[in-house]
């Protein structure tokens, strides 16, 4: 049945292919005059309302081709860059997206693929007035960076290199060096071999136009001449969001004075410990009522965002002013002193912190922050802290203007849930992770079905959800009932949720919207979620791993469909990865990774019957 | 106060003031071309529609002038609700904003149907423009 439904869904396709009709229908209404048209489209930026228009008629098409300035490619294989440029000549920005998220948690093959440089070739050419490129989950090389610094010397105003990897502070001198224009430069959670500080001082030297300046989770960067950053605070007087990796040498005076005199910074990210002995007697005064103004005039006076870490006084200084508070990195302030901190941060609309606050903070939360609209509550393993349901139940009732909130917890129970639900009408993005601190049998309640149930019943417009914990929390009646209120899903990770394939099937019935779907610890075999995939119209892209095989691997029939990619990593546990493409299977698999429509068949060459892998 | 006479395509003859027919670039070249002399004849905007501009343009003109009480909120409930009308009329009005080059309507207008326009699939954004024509025929 799973198959047949997999045809007739090819049928369907070839047949709108095959068939121009509709778009073929030119409207003739006179107000489709060129003029007003591009005016009309000038006004809709979403790509998705985009898309639609495109299709209402063939000049409707051709006026967003010509129009069309941002194009986002949430998968790079799902298409050519030749297909982009051909489709949109005239793009300004672009967002190019590779690895599945599954590489930021290292499950991926280290040479899984995703390199920009077969986009360059093209969209370098192409599109020689592009202001911004956003680069996630890619391998950047330096002579990829330089061959984005010789296209766009004179346009390139933004680049944003998030979780890349492969390249080194030589690359990013090029860009520095040659974008006088750069206006942005953002390298988060990258990889970055430090051969260093030249691409910061080009900047300094050069640069008058930069807007924001974030480094602060670039791995591997530990090269910078504070004396650089001090100039280009000084010299960028637009200069609005600057985050800085951690130092060796602290920040100096230098840099201290003019972070305190800027009045463009509203986002900073620093590192400033104790140790500097004169910050600390700077510091020390901040007890008394004549230091906390010394204390006040460290940090930028009109500062609404900080990160890194810095020293409780310092915090408290800015505390009534912040809409952003991250402190996922504070080394030096404890449990009580995150409270104290907490009840002052009265405006905060994105909080992101560490379960040291414990449930006690959740609560401060909710009951001082009442504007928070973001919100990531992250286990790290190595503190032995911990919240749970009873924090979670007092941030819902608290914060009512919540449209995010990912949160790590040791324990849950369905209460807490339909508190969600009731209390957070707004929420977008759920993320629930049960992580291993108590044994199972020393949970509130098991399973969460019914409080999943309320959750998704009050947050209507949850398009994002993740459930990660572990088996028997979230059974077969649980999938159901998402499934049954899950039709505004567009995005879903289920890790160690359901029993069995009917859980598995009533999801793929009931999230008909569903374009990006993650299993981990996959309960469900193969079989099962051959028929799942055939029910899930809009699914562009799956990440499986570990699922069960009760005969021969079947995913590979999938395979065999016009515009849908399959391709197995050979790990254990085996992981799947199925997307459609209008591009053909990629030809740049590591050995590690086999599609069946590339280097061979799934079942015959290295699965057995069981599922298990064929060694040697 | 010098006065414009325009002239729908019903033929039926607005008289405004000058001020007030300049801010429509299309009259205004009009004027700079030929004079105030004879009537502007715009053949291509009916007496409804007219009547409508020039309602519009009165509305922002009085708005703007020093001593206006109308507070941002005002001048947005009426932009909403003049372009709160018909598909048919609101097509015919971004026609005759665009003909006229009255930027500020054809904005508005042009913003109203691209607001309509977001919120529906394609096949219902053909059949609003099927039916318009159909209206207008």
């Amino acid at each position: 049945m799973g198959e047949r439904s997999c045809c007739s869904r090819t049928r369907q396709r070839n047949s709108r292919d095959g068939d121009a009709s509709i778009i073929d229908q030119v409207c003739e209404h006179p107000l489709l005059l060129e003029s007003v048209l591009s005016i009309i489209f000038g006004m809709v930026d979403s790509p998705a309302e985009r898309r639609a228009m495109s299709e209402v008629c063939r000049q409707w098409h051709a006026m967003d081709r010509e129009t069309r300035k941002h194009v986002y490619v949430a998968f790079v294989y799902s298409v050519s860059p030749a297909t982009l440029t051909r489709r949109f000549p005239n793009l300004r920005s672009l967002k190019l997206k590779a690895k599945p998220r599954a590489y930021e948690f290292d499950l991926l093959p280290h040479n899984w693929g995703g390199h920009v440089h077969p986009w360059l070739e093209n969209i370098g050419p192409a599109y020689p007035q592009l202001s911004a490129l956003h680069l996630r989950r890619m391998e950047v090389r330096d002579q990829d960076l330089s061959a984005v610094a010789t296209a766009y010397a004179a346009s390139l105003e933004t680049l944003k290199l998030d979780f890349c990897s492969g390249f080194s502070t030589t690359g990013l001198r090029a860009i520095t060096g040659s974008c006088k224009c750069l206006k942005v430069l953002y390298v988060e959670n990258s990889y970055v071999s430090d051969e260093g500080g030249q691409w910061l001082n080009e900047l300094a030297l050069h640069n008058r136009v930069l807007e924001v300046l974030d480094f602060q989770l670039a791995i591997g960067i530990s090269k910078v001449n504070v004396e650089d950053v001090r100039t280009i605070i000084e010299k960028c007087p637009n200069l609005t969001s600057l985050k800085l990796v951690e130092g060796e040498d602290g920040l100096g005076d230098g840099l201290r004075k003019a972070l305190a005199s800027s009045t463009s910074l509203r986002e900073l990210g620093i590192f400033l410990t104790a140790q500097e002995e004169d910050d600390q007697e700077e510091i020390d005064q901040g007890t008394s009522s004549t230091g906390q103004q010394t204390m006040r005039a460290l940090l930028p006076r009109n500062l609404t965002s900080i990160s890194g870490d810095i020293p409780l006084p310092l915090y408290t200084s800015v505390a009534a002013q912040l809409l952003k508070l991250d402190l996922m990195t504070t080394t030096s302030i404890e449990a009580e002193q995150h409270h104290a901190l907490l009840r002052c941060c009265t405006r905060l609309q994105n909080l992101q912190v560490r379960t040291v606050i414990g449930d006690e903070g959740l609560a401060i939360v909710g009951e001082c922050c009442k504007d928070l609209r973001k919100a990531r509550i992250e286990d790290h393993n190595d503190e032995g802290t911990s919240v749970s349901h009873t924090g979670l139940m007092a941030l819902a009732r608290g914060c009512s203007k919540l449209e995010k909130l990912a949160i790590y917890v040791a324990d849950m129970s369905n209460q807490a849930l339909a508190a969600v639900g009731s209390g957070c009408p707004d929420l977008r993005d759920f993320r629930l992770i049960l992580t291993e601190a108590n044994d199972l049998s020393s949970m509130t309640e098991l399973p969460l079905d019914a409080g999943f149930d309320e959750l998704m019943r009050g947050c209507h417009r949850l398009s994002r959800l993740c459930i990660y914990v572990r088996p028997g929390a979230l059974s077969d009646h649980g999938l159901v009932r998402i499934g049954h209120r899950g039709a505004n899903l567009k995005a879903l990770l289920l890790g160690c949720c359901g029993d069995s394939d009917a859980g598995f099937l009533a999801i793929a019935r009931g999230c008909k919207r569903l374009q990006r779907l993650e299993i981990r610890d996959c309960p469900f075999t193969d079989d099962g979620l051959l028929r799942g995939v055939g029910c899930m119209e809009d699914l562009k892209l799956m990440w499986i791993q570990g699922f069960r095989m009760d005969d021969y691997g079947k995913l590979d029939v999938l395979g065999g469909e016009k515009y849908r990619n399959v391709e197995c990593t050979r790990r254990d546990p085996i992981q799947c990865l199925i997307y459609r493409s209008l591009a053909g299977p990629r030809l740049d698999c590591p050995e590690e990774v086999v599609s069946p429509q590339g280097n061979g068949m799934l079942r015959h060459n290295w699965l057995t019957p069981s599922g298990g892998l064929v060694v040697g | 106060m010098v006065k414009v006479t325009l002239k729908s395509a019903e033929g039926d003859v607005f008289e405004v003031d000058e001020e007030l027919a300049l801010e429509s670039l299309m009259v205004k070249n009009m004027i700079e071309d030929v004079g105030l002399d004879s009537a502007i004849s715009l053949p291509n905007v009916s007496s409804t529609i007219l009547a409508k501009v020039i309602e519009y343009i009165k509305f922002h003109m009085d708005a703007q002038k020093d001593g206006s009480k109308k507070t941002s909120e005002e001048i947005k409930a009426f932009d909403d609700d003049f372009v709160n009308v018909g598909i048919p009329t609101l097509f015919e009005m971004v026609l005759a904003s665009n003909y006229l080059n009255v930027k500020s309507l054809l904005s508005l207008t042009c913003n109203t149907v691209a607001n309509m326009i977001k919120t529906k699939p394609p096949a219902e954004v053909k059949e609003m423009f099927t039916s318009a024509k159909q209206a207008k025929a």
